[in-house]
């Protein structure tokens, strides 16, 4: 479902509720309805407006971007679940370096700004203590702190911060707290411990906060803060929103908005090489296309000129620093995430393989390793399988600069799991270790792109059409000894896996490509599916 | 950490239970019933907390039945006990010590159920004495798992039969339980003492105010139609609204819960809330808070304390108790004695049906979390054993003095921790059957082989039913191995005609190895044996030492067998053919137990059939074999053989020195069963001595043990004590008091006892109706007629007497030769024994026939001689016992009759 669905659902509810409301009410002559009754219709007014709004921006052309600097890309997913009408009152915005988490702050402080909130952004690093954060939130509010008090700060801000919005009242509050600089953990603490709960019940005594959706809010974004003991304990109940890496699509569609002259070729190319070299590294994404459009080489020129160049002193900095911020907070964890960081997504068969090779890892099976991953973010559960789309491709990407053979070495072997997982009887979703063998059997392969030799890629083509994808469905319908009778559900459910998976999709047809970037391997792919689907059901009729 | 919502509502419920509160004296049994997640359990706990305080009033902690604990026998009563104060219920606690004993040294099933009983009503008793002086509360919880028969039925005697008592019951089928309590006579007045409580959802503004209070706890507010949609959808469950609650403070709603009308959401509430359900499930499924963890092993392992957390979640233990005191707080967790929390069933359902499926489609992970269970339970198991070990043993239920208090509560520490013991072993095999089907069931056999060594039924029981899900893929082997334990246990538990039957279907089978065959077969010969089929049993018997015979490795067990075989032809009253068994038995073993067996087992029938010095010999050598070893037990049944053997002999001095060697023997070692069997020894020795007064108080000390098969013997020398005393009527009553209670456990020797006693007395009752009551004539050739069908050639001497009985109305009724030829077949009969029988000795019996023969040598001597004559070729074989006495007589009693007809020569 896409973005404009998604809000015309929500406006078709809101329109609902707002008439029913109106039907309730149509009793009241206008001047007697209850006060509290006429801020319910004009709330929800307000909501059916603000998403007429939102609608109608996603219908009209896309925003013209400035020459000179890259464009605020994407985010529009995270924006909407943070100003929505009724999102939770605590998010914490949790991504490395270079995700884009300040001026995903600033782009929140104008959205509700323009809402009518109160809302203010401070950044904390690590030199300030609760009080140095209490002044900066009450300078940045206009509130004056006496000083010396009898009563602490955070009551004098409390208090003063109620008695504010009383006499000018506002749509609510949100508080954009910005801890990309380190803060201290103690501070942190005492922020979701003592600071936000005490502001919290002051607000709740005005009417407005206790009769409307968490209109007190607090934004926070920080690095590697949602997988650290001390704030997993908190029990405000903080929604941890993890900023992903850009998929291909958001890559090209930000290259076509930076690069507004260039042909469409151009554009599609120069962002799969973007995107291969970075893997969707939001920083590094505009840092690359920036530095493609100042040296107005071709594509693959400037590729293969530049991509050391990008890995030493682009990617590999973010890198370096997120295996930091990794081993920091994640000693046992930070041993298998580079290892873990080939599979696209693992289960606990693939685990349980896994932990053999980790030999002193301090975890006793692969059920706890699944649970610290997740109670870590640093994978989810998706549809049965772990994943990971914050950190994977960029230090699968290190691997492969740093030790390419064994990043090759270390993809046949996951391959070869994946073609055993297949193989055991009662796996689920069988056809999804089927695409991951697909996978692996390409991306052994990296290190050949860098050169970008299209007479390699196209040896690689053919072994891939010609063995590799013969050999995962001899695997996934044979060696399971799929009756013939069951091929057509298999082939359905082959085909929507397929459809599902982008990553697989752009890596087919960025391993494969012949000079241009486009959809023909991947078209190569399905036919080949097919034919093989048919042959397979023509023997089964006649064997 | 979040804290917890307030108690919240409920007022007209708590007013009704602070009103019936106020009716001191009164029962009223309160079925509070709801729908899951509805809030019962915090009702109870509102209670409890409200009126703990309250003088007059004694309230227990919420007892709930999701606690296996208590679904194991006699615990409920126990923590009753325990809550009300041990002291008041010392007499309760010295049955329950007794029935404990019982169960240690192996009594049959229907002692113990006897036993239990006695137990149950003391518990009232000494209940009923608390309730005098305070109004007690008591409050049960989820009372739909409660399953177990026997634990119900103790508890509906419970309500039937306390008084000044409230009983709260809380569950989901506490409707059907006042239903119940209305239709059956447990209450006197249903109508009014049962009060069915429907607890309906939270009203609308109580329910308002917990969302308030929840949305206050977490920082959080929802918007009015967000909160109206919530409310419509828990419908006042407070469960609910939290569950909820905490998802929204997460996560923006999903579009179909802004669409839930406040008002019209009844129409589709079922796909509402499964709609919910899988969105909470999705927030599990992520297992990002250890709280989902904890969570999610609670949903199969539970109940869990702190240690349990450490081992499951692998956390540090202050994390641990952290987690703990965290879960507490939540209103799907539910809160047990010990520490220990529990899931609520509500969420528990909704975990295994919406969750696991999901994260675990192979089951694996639940696979590690049974095997991570099994090493906490074994660990726990463990640290009980070793409290066990260090607490003295104290199961002195056999002596009559009250034990101290301190052993007393020594004794409920055991007890407590003994049962505690059997809860976490029935969840040890669950897990470890869960875990790894092999190694399960290799567990399962460990405990259930030592649940047999310390002869516990019930947890056998319990063991048997966490396999039952998994019998359909054991291995061949695996299911033979768990068919010959059902067979024991059905043995055990008296259902000997179920065990008979497995045992042939299973030898019927035909995949028996040889050792698993003898074992079988000798459970049928047991099982026949106790039905009274002693052919059968004999058959049976005789195939396993053929199996002994053929395979080398099993030659070891044929003593067994013969010694088995000895004693089913003893039974059957053949006791030569017993003889020669237990014969064969000594000639073939090199093991000083089954020596000293067969040498007792020898003596014992030698001295059934009077040769007592023989007799004597053979079981003093027994007794010193035993001495050696120490084995005190079997020396003290020793002493109980040779203490018979004498009584047999007609030394009763003798015969009662054994016995009360054998007596201080059993009392050390509590063995309630030899002390019973010994008590009606020693009541039979005086009788015979003529102590009748004393005779019948050691009988009745002996019925009073309630050992079932102790019992019908101790009836018939009582009968026998009371026809002694000229009280016929009685005596007639403890005979058919015997005769029933020995038919119901195939008890042969007794019911040939009676039939035997009751036509001896019929006969002194129809001496005294002079002759004339024919009525009693009937009566006591249905008796000669019952015996000849009970055992045939058998028991030499009980046919010897019976027959004698008819002698003695043939010839009262002038019928002299059909008395003579009765006489002469009877008292070759009645020489195997010397004594301790019926109301007389041999001498007696000899005396009484020769009396006859003089009288009736008065007037026909000439009849009188021939009858010796024919005495004397009958009575010469060498066969027959005592034939020298006999001999004797008939050389006396013809001389007379000599006299009669030549006076004057």
């Amino acid at each position: 479902m896409d973005n404009s669905d998604s809000l015309k659902r929500q406006l078709e509810a809101a329109r609902k509720t707002l008439e029913n409301l109106e039907v309730k009410n149509a009793g009241y002559p206008a001047l007697t309805l209850p006060a509290e009754v006429q801020v319910q219709l004009d709330e929800q007014r307000a909501r059916v407006m603000q998403l007429e709004a939102e609608l109608a921006k996603t219908a009209s052309a896309p925003e013209e971007s400035d020459a000179d600097s890259f464009p605020f890309t994407n985010r529009q997913e995270e924006i909407k679940l943070i100003l929505d009408v009724y999102a939770p009152a605590y998010y914490l915005l949790d991504a490395p370096t270079g995700y884009g988490k300040t001026n995903l702050l600033h782009e929140i402080e104008g959205r509700f700004q323009q809402q009518g909130w109160s809302c203010v952004y401070v950044a904390v690093d690590e030199h300030h203590d609760l009080n140095t954060v209490i002044d900066h939130l009450a300078a940045k509010l206009g509130i004056k702190l006496t000083k010396p008090d009898s009563m602490p700060p955070g009551l004098q801000l409390a208090g003063a911060l109620k008695n504010q919005l009383e006499r000018n009242p506002k749509q609510g509050l949100a508080l954009l707290i910005d801890l990309e600089k380190k803060p201290s953990l103690v501070l942190v603490q005492q922020l979701f411990s003592l600071l936000i709960p005490l502001l919290e019940v002051c607000l709740r005594q005005l009417e407005f906060f206790e009769k409307h959706h968490n209109r007190f809010r607090v934004i926070m974004a920080g690095r590697y803060l949602a997988m650290r003991p001390a704030v997993r304990k908190v029990s405000l109940p903080l929604e941890v929103l993890r900023l992903s890496p850009f998929q291909y699509d958001v890559v090209r569609k930000a290259a076509r908005d930076y690069l507004p002259t260039y042909n469409e070729n151009s554009v599609s190319l120069i962002a799969a090489h973007t995107f291969f070299i970075t893997g969707g590294h939001p920083g590094c994404v505009a840092q690359v296309l920036k530095e493609y459009r100042s040296r107005g080489m071709t594509p693959d020129v400037f590729i293969n000129f530049f991509s050391q160049h990008i890995w030493e002193d682009i990617v590999r900095p973010i890198v370096n620093e997120l295996r930091a911020g990794l081993a920091e907070n994640t000693k046992e964890l930070y041993k298998v995430i580079g290892r873990l960081s080939v599979f696209r997504y693992v289960d606990y068969e693939i685990l349980r393989q896994m932990m053999g090779e980790w030999k002193d890892l301090d975890i006793d099976s692969e059920y706890d390793l699944a649970d610290e991953l997740t109670s870590t973010y640093l994978l989810d559960w998706k549809g049965r399988v772990l994943r990971d789309d914050l950190a994977r491709r960029l230090l699968a990407m290190a691997l492969f600069r740093e030790q390419p053979e064994e990043f090759a070495a270390f993809c046949r072997h996951a391959q070869a799991l994946c073609a055993e997982h297949i193989r055991q009887s009662g796996v689920q979703k069988p056809e999804i270790w089927m695409l991951e063998y697909l996978h692996q059997a390409l991306q052994q392969n990296a290190a050949l792109l860098l050169q970008a030799k299209s007479a390699e890629r196209r040896q690689l083509r053919q072994k891939f059409i010609l063995q590799d994808v013969p050999a995962a469905l001899q695997i996934l319908l044979q060696e399971r000894v799929v009756p013939a009778r069951s091929y057509q559900a298999e082939h359905k459910a082959l085909l929507q896996t397929l459809e599902e998976d982008w990553e697989l999709r752009f890596t087919v047809n960025y391993y494969l490509r012949s000079d241009q970037y486009d959809q023909t391997p991947y078209a190569d792919l399905l036919a080949t599916i097919d034919n093989w689907f048919a042959k397979a059901n023509e023997g089964a009729k006649h064997g | 950490m979040v804290e917890r919502v307030p108690f919240i509502g409920r007022e007209i419920e708590l007013a009704k239970i602070a009103q019936l509160l106020q009716a001191h004296g009164e029962k009223q049994v309160v079925c509070i019933h709801g729908p899951g997640g509805i809030g019962k359990t915090r009702l109870l706990e509102e209670i409890k907390r409200r009126y703990s305080l309250q003088p007059q009033i004694v309230v227990t902690e919420v007892m709930d039945f999701d606690d296996l604990a208590l679904h194991i026998p006699e615990n409920v009563e126990l923590r009753i006990a325990q809550a009300l104060g041990q002291k008041a219920f010392q007499p309760y606690l010295q049955e329950l010590q007794r029935l404990n004993s019982m169960e240690i040294h192996g009594m049959d099933a229907l002692t113990l159920d006897n036993q239990s009983d006695l137990a149950h009503t003391t518990f009232v008793e000494n209940f009923n004495q608390v309730t005098k002086t305070c109004r007690v509360v008591l409050l049960f919880d989820t009372t739909e798992r409660l399953k177990e028969k026997h634990v119900w039925d103790d508890f509906r005697r419970l309500v039937k039969t306390a008084r000044n008592t409230l009983f709260v019951l809380a569950g989901r089928n506490t409707a059907n339980i006042y239903q119940e309590l209305l239709a059956k006579e447990d209450l006197e007045q249903p109508d009014r003492q049962a009060i069915l409580v429907n607890l309906e959802a939270l009203q609308q503004q109580d329910s308002n105010a917990y969302l308030a209070n929840k949305q206050q706890l977490l920082h959080i507010t929802l918007a009015p139609e967000l909160s109206a949609a919530l409310l419509s959808l828990a419908q006042g469950r407070p469960i609910l609204l939290d569950l909820a609650t905490e998802y929204l403070a997460h996560h923006i709603p999903l579009p179909w819960l802004l669409e839930v009308d406040a008002q019209g959401s009844q129409t589709r509430p079922e796909q509402d809330w499964s709609n919910f359900e899988t969105a909470l499930a999705l927030q599990l499924e992520q297992m990002r808070r250890p709280l989902d963890r904890l969570t999610l092993a609670l949903s199969r392992i539970h109940p869990l304390d702190t240690e349990g957390i450490v081992t499951l979640l692998r956390l540090p233990p202050d994390e641990a108790d952290e987690l703990y005191q965290e879960a507490c707080n939540y209103a799907f967790i539910k809160q047990l004695p010990g520490g220990k929390i529990s899931l609520h069933d509500e969420m528990r359902r909704m975990i295994n049906e919406q969750v696991w499926p999901n994260v675990d489609p192979d089951q694996g992970r639940r696979r590690r979390d049974s095997k991570l269970a099994v090493e906490y339970l074994s660990r726990r198991l463990a640290t009980l054993d070793a409290a066990i070990k260090n607490l003295p043993f104290s199961a002195t239920g056999g002596q009559n003095a009250a034990p101290p208090q301190s052993e007393l509560s020594e004794f409920v520490q055991r007890e407590a921790l003994a049962r505690e013991r059997w809860a976490l072993t029935e969840h040890l095999i669950s897990h470890a059957l869960y875990a790894n089907l092999n190694d399960g069931f290799a567990r399962f056999c460990q405990l259930f082989d030592e649940a047999e060594h310390f002869h516990r039924i019930t947890l056998r029981a319990m063991i048997l039913e966490q396999i039952e899900p998994y019998t359909a893929v054991l291995s061949l082997e695996q299911s033979i191995v768990l068919e010959m334990r059902k067979i024991l246990q059905a043995i055990d538990l008296g259902e000997y005609d179920q065990a008979r039957q497995m045992a042939i279907r299973l030898l019927r089978r035909g995949v028996l190895k040889a050792d698993q065959r003898l074992d079988v077969l000798t459970r049928l010969a047991n099982s026949q044996k106790l039905l009274g089929h002693h052919k059968e049993a004999a058959v049976a018997f005789e195939e396993a030492l053929q199996i002994c015979h053929l395979t080398p490795e099993l030659r070891g067990w044929e003593g067994a067998m013969l010694n088995s075989l000895g004693l089913v032809y003893r039974e059957m009253g053949q006791l030569d053919m017993a003889l020669e068994y237990y014969t064969q038995a000594l000639s073939i073993t090199f093991d000083a137990a089954q020596m000293a067996s067969a040498l007792n087992n020898i003596g014992y029938v030698w001295a059934l059939q009077g040769k007592y010095r023989s007799a004597a010999k053979y079981c003093e050598q027994a007794l010193a074999i035993r001495q050696q070893y120490h084995r005190q037990r079997e020396i003290g049944m020793s002493y109980s053989t040779l203490g018979e053997l004498y009584r047999n002999w007609g030394k009763y001095d003798e015969a009662l020195q054994y016995y009360n060697i054998a007596l201080d023997i059993f009392e050390a070692e509590h063995d309630l069963l030899w002390l019973a069997r010994v008590r009606n020894y020693r009541g039979a020795i005086c009788r015979l001595k003529e102590q009748y007064e004393q005779a019948a108080a050691e009988l009745k000390q002996s019925i009073q043990y309630n050992i079932k098969i102790e019992q019908p013997w101790a009836y018939h020398a009582l009968g026998c004590v009371y026809w002694n005393q000229g009280n016929l009527s009685e005596a007639l009553n403890c005979f058919a008091t015997s005769q029933t209670l020995a038919i119901e456990i195939h008890d042969i020797r007794s019911q040939v006892n009676n039939l035997v006693g009751s036509a001896e007395v019929y006969y002194d009752l129809w001496l005294q109706s002079n002759r004339e009551d024919a009525q009693l004539t009937r009566q006591i050739h249905e008796k000669a007629e019952a015996l000849e069908a009970l055992v045939g050639q058998g028991y030499k001497h009980h046919t010897g007497r019976m027959q004698r009985v008819l002698a003695d109305i043939a010839y009262d009724m002038s019928d002299y030769d059909r008395a003579f030829q009765l006489y002469k077949t009877a008292y070759a009969g009645l020489g195997s024994r010397s004594g301790g029988y019926g109301k007389r000795k041999f001498s007696d019996e000899l005396d009484l026939l020769a009396q006859k023969l003089i009288v009736l040598a008065q007037t026909n001597p000439q009849q009188v001689i021939r009858w010796c004559k024919d005495f004397r070729r009958a009575w010469s074989d060498h066969e027959i016992l005592r034939s020298d006495e006999l001999l004797t007589m008939c050389d006396v009693c013809e001389v007379e009759a000599r006299l009669r007809l030549h006076p004057t020569s």
